[in-house]
Parts: structure tokens; sequence; C-alpha cells
């Protein structure tokens, strides 16, 4: 067997056991009966105004996070680069949201970094 | 006569004595930490203190270096300073928004260069729950053309501590704050000032996504993540179809395993291996509007605070597993990420998690809320 099919065996072999471990901690996760504290929020980084956004009102959107420069990507368009070190606030116009059916605003947060917003 | 006179002068002996006492006793002072930021706004905000139905564990880590002003032997004040480049922020303020919040203190050895994201270990021998109430925010204007906002609590955030702490001279501060959701029944937040200072390593791209990604590189580094001692923040564009992403990092980008020459063609046509696999984790990945669209993840993983991992690079990719028919796999670009070879400065570090169950959180180099104490 070549090398490149012994990686290519060893990462296949590892992707499978990853996503079974993580289907499997899901699932548990899913069906605990254990009840998770009050106190528990894990938040993510962005907030929106309004909150649920409609496709008909200009969106303000808020970062909380520590990056200097964030995205924000409306369905089909290119992303948009915003620099967040002044205010961490800014404006799309609604005009963006003709005929669209959403938006993602990226951050490098880890999930709490990522936020898919469906009009 | 002899007498007399020394009654007088015991009188007037135990008159300064008391005085001295009292002027002792009355003797306060206030210092704002980070001292750079006395007279002047911050470079940034934290909006994480102070908002409706938000919850976070904070610690603030300050060198004793940054507390050599106080005078006094307890700390009994601290008040935050409102941000005043984004103001706009306050306008929705209705006026009586509060924030429950219990604060532990204590005087440490652990340095703002080197905080532990472990939060217990942090703190020192005596935690101190100088704070336990609610905080009520005040109602400030949005309209805003000062260069920097007072400490006045008129306009600060301000917490009397209802314990003093016991200031230990020479050592490190450490103030952990736990605060709690509250609602007042509508949206708002009140960003305090804060201070960074900015230090960033470099990250280079290496080969490209095997699919036609709508923007390049694919996977991006935040380079002000590159530091020994904070977590490395990394972000991709996953392929159409995705239905498992995985992240690997290596450490190296010629050799995988010390031994396979590197790029290695994983997938026809050209889905390239282009670092050595060495650590494989899976990652969340986030469709977009349509399974038909790129979608996103994005990963953080905390970095050992190791001298040796100054300047040194680290290499990571991307790889995805693609259902669209039969199963396929994918990768991203690579990326040489290469930590910075500067060591922190500010004097003040943050740790912190939106989760106060957990017992360990981010950590930021170099990053502080802008905050007066005043010590009695």
């Amino acid at each position: 067997m070549s090398r490149r099919k012994i990686i290519l065996t060893a990462l296949c072999g590892a992707v499978v056991l990853l996503g079974a471990t993580a289907a499997r901690s899901a699932y548990v996760a899913s069906s605990s009966s254990i009840p998770r504290p009050l106190s528990v929020v894990t938040d993510n980084d962005w907030g929106v105004i309004p909150d649920p956004p409609t496709a008909d009102q200009d969106l303000t959107v808020i970062y909380r996070g520590d990056d200097e420069e964030v995205q924000y990507e409306v369905d089909g368009e290119k992303p948009v680069r915003v620099d967040v070190t002044k205010t961490g606030r800014f404006v799309i116009p609604r005009k963006a949201f003709q005929g669209k059916k959403g938006l993602t605003l990226v951050a490098h947060g880890g999930e709490s970094g990522i936020r898919v917003i469906r009009f | 006569m002899l007498r007399n006179h020394t009654i007088l002068l015991s009188l007037l002996g135990l008159a300064c004595a008391s005085g001295a006492a009292a002027s002792a006793q009355s003797s306060s002072s206030t210092i704002v930490v980070p001292a750079s930021c006395a007279t002047r706004e911050g470079n940034r905000r934290m909006t994480v203190h102070f908002a409706e139905q938000r919850t976070r564990r904070i610690q603030i880590l300050v060198d004793a270096s940054q507390l050599a002003g106080l005078r006094g032997s307890r700390l009994v004040r601290l008040s935050f300073r409102k941000e005043v480049v984004a103001a706009d922020m306050y306008e929705r303020l209705r006026g009586g928004e509060v924030t429950p919040m219990v604060v532990n203190a204590s005087f440490t050895d652990t340095k703002a260069a080197s905080p532990s994201p472990v939060f217990r270990d942090n703190h020192g021998s005596n935690v101190v729950e100088v704070f336990r109430g609610t905080v009520t925010l005040p109602k400030v204007t949005s309209d805003e053309d000062r260069a920097v906002a007072s400490f006045d609590a008129i306009e600060a955030p301000t917490l009397h501590f209802t314990q003093p702490l016991p200031i230990v001279a020479g050592k490190n501060l450490c103030l952990d704050f736990e605060t709690y959701p509250a609602s007042a029944g509508h949206a708002w937040e009140w960003p305090i000032d804060a201070e960074v200072h900015r230090v960033a390593g470099t990250a280079r791209a290496i080969g490209q996504a095997c699919w036609p990604a709508d923007e390049t590189p694919a996977t991006s580094v935040m380079e002000s993540s590159l530091r020994p001692g904070m977590h490395l923040k990394s972000t991709s564009r996953t392929p159409p179809h995705t239905v498992a992403a995985f992240l690997m990092y290596g450490w190296s980008d010629r050799f995988a395993f010390g031994t396979v020459p590197l790029p290695l063609t994983l997938w026809a046509p050209n889905c390239q291996l282009t670092i050595s696999p060495d650590v494989l984790v899976p990652a969340v990945h986030f469709r977009r509007v349509s399974v038909e669209d790129e979608g996103q993840t994005s990963q953080v993983v905390p970095t050992p605070q190791l001298t040796s991992l100054y300047g040194s690079t680290i290499f990571l990719q991307y790889l995805f597993l693609v259902q669209n028919g039969s199963p396929t796999l994918a990768t991203g670009n690579g990326v040489a990420a290469t930590f910075t070879t500067q060591t922190p400065s500010l004097g003040v570090s943050l740790v912190a998690t939106t989760n106060t169950t957990s017992s360990s959180g981010r950590v930021f180099l170099d990053f502080s809320p802008v905050m007066q104490l005043e010590a009695k």
C-alpha cells in the first residue's frame, strides 16, 4: 500500500470515527433527561436590531467579540468586510435585502462568531 | 506651673496623635487602570458587563505596577467609564436598567502577562466577596461630544464594595465578576470604555481551496490571536453540500508525519493536503441560506503559554466531508500561522466566558476595561 493510500485511509477513518462520536454526543445531549442549570447561557457574538430581522427594514448589526474586522454576506452577493474597532456597530440598508433570502455574519469566534439569518 | 505645662503638652500631643489617626483613616486615593487611559479615551469598548439578559464571568488581572499609586489599606470602590466614541449605543436606555453581579477579589502572584484559562488558578489564597448585589446603570446621553467621559457616579457604573479588600503591597489584583441575567423588558447594552494593546502574528495562505470559493483565501486566521497563551481563531468557507468539517493542525508543510512529501493529492482533481495532519479535530459548520451555497465553519483553540511558542509557526487546514451524490473529501487552503515575538505589555489581561458554570474561560492578553479604583 502506498504512503498516499495509508494517509488517505487514516484520514477517512479519523473522519468517520470523529463524525460518529460527534453524532453520538449530540444524540446523548439532546436526549438527556438531566435539566441544565438555568444560569448556563452561551450566546452569540452578534446582536441585531430589529430582532428577528426582516427584509423590509434596515438592519443594525452589533458585534460584541474581539475581532478587529468582520464580514457580512447577503445571499448570493460578495462578502463585505467591516472594521469594528471603532464602534462595533454597523447598518446594512434594506435595499441590500431586496429579493434575498438571508445573510450571514462572520467573525473568527468559533461557533459564537457565526450567525446565519434567514428572512 | 511645670505640672500645668506638662498637662498642656500631653493634651497637645494627644490632639496631634488623634488628628493624625483621623487623617490616616480619612485619607483615600483613586487610580485609573490602565494608567495610560487616565486622561484619554481607550481604543476599544466592552459590552459584556452590562446588557439585557447577559451572563458572563470575567476575571481581570491587574499587575502590581498598575496599583503603585494606591494609598490606603483597603480597596473600597470600583467604577467603569462611559464610552464616548460609540455613545449612540446608549440611546436605547430607558432608565432603571440593572445587572445583578457578584464580585470576588484577591491579591495574587499571577501576572497579567500569563493568566491561566482556569479561573481558580488566578486567585490568591485570600479571596474576598467584595460585592454582591445589583448595579443600576446610569441613564446617560447618547449625544456626546467630549473626548473622554468622567468617573462621576452620575455617568459611571459604580460598585461600592460591601466588604473592603485589604491591599497586599507588591501583589497583583484579581477581580472576578459574575454577571447574571436581568430583564428590563427591552434590548439594551451599556458599553464601557476599554483599552487593548494589539499585538499580532502573521498568517500566510498555502495553496488554495479545491472548490471555486467565492472568496480567497477560503480559510483565514485572526492574526491578533497568534499570541501564546491566548486562543488561535480560524474560520473558513465550506464547500456546498458539506456534511462534516474538520480542522487539521500540523508542525510541517513539507512532510506529512515527517516522511511523506507535501502537497499530497487526497481527492482528484486538486484537493490537496498541504500540511501534516498531526492533529485532527471536528469543527462546527453552518449552512447559509441553501445547501447549494457555500457554508461557514470556525474554530477557537487555546494555545499554551510557552516561551518556545513565541515566533514559532504551526500549520492548519480544514478538511470537509461532502455529500452530493457519493461522498467525497474537499480541502481548504492551508495556513502557516506564525506566533508573535512580542510579550504582553499593558499590565492588565482578561479571562472570560459566557458560561458561568465553566471552570475556565478564554484569555485576552493586554485587554482591560478602563476602571477607577479607590482605596481608603
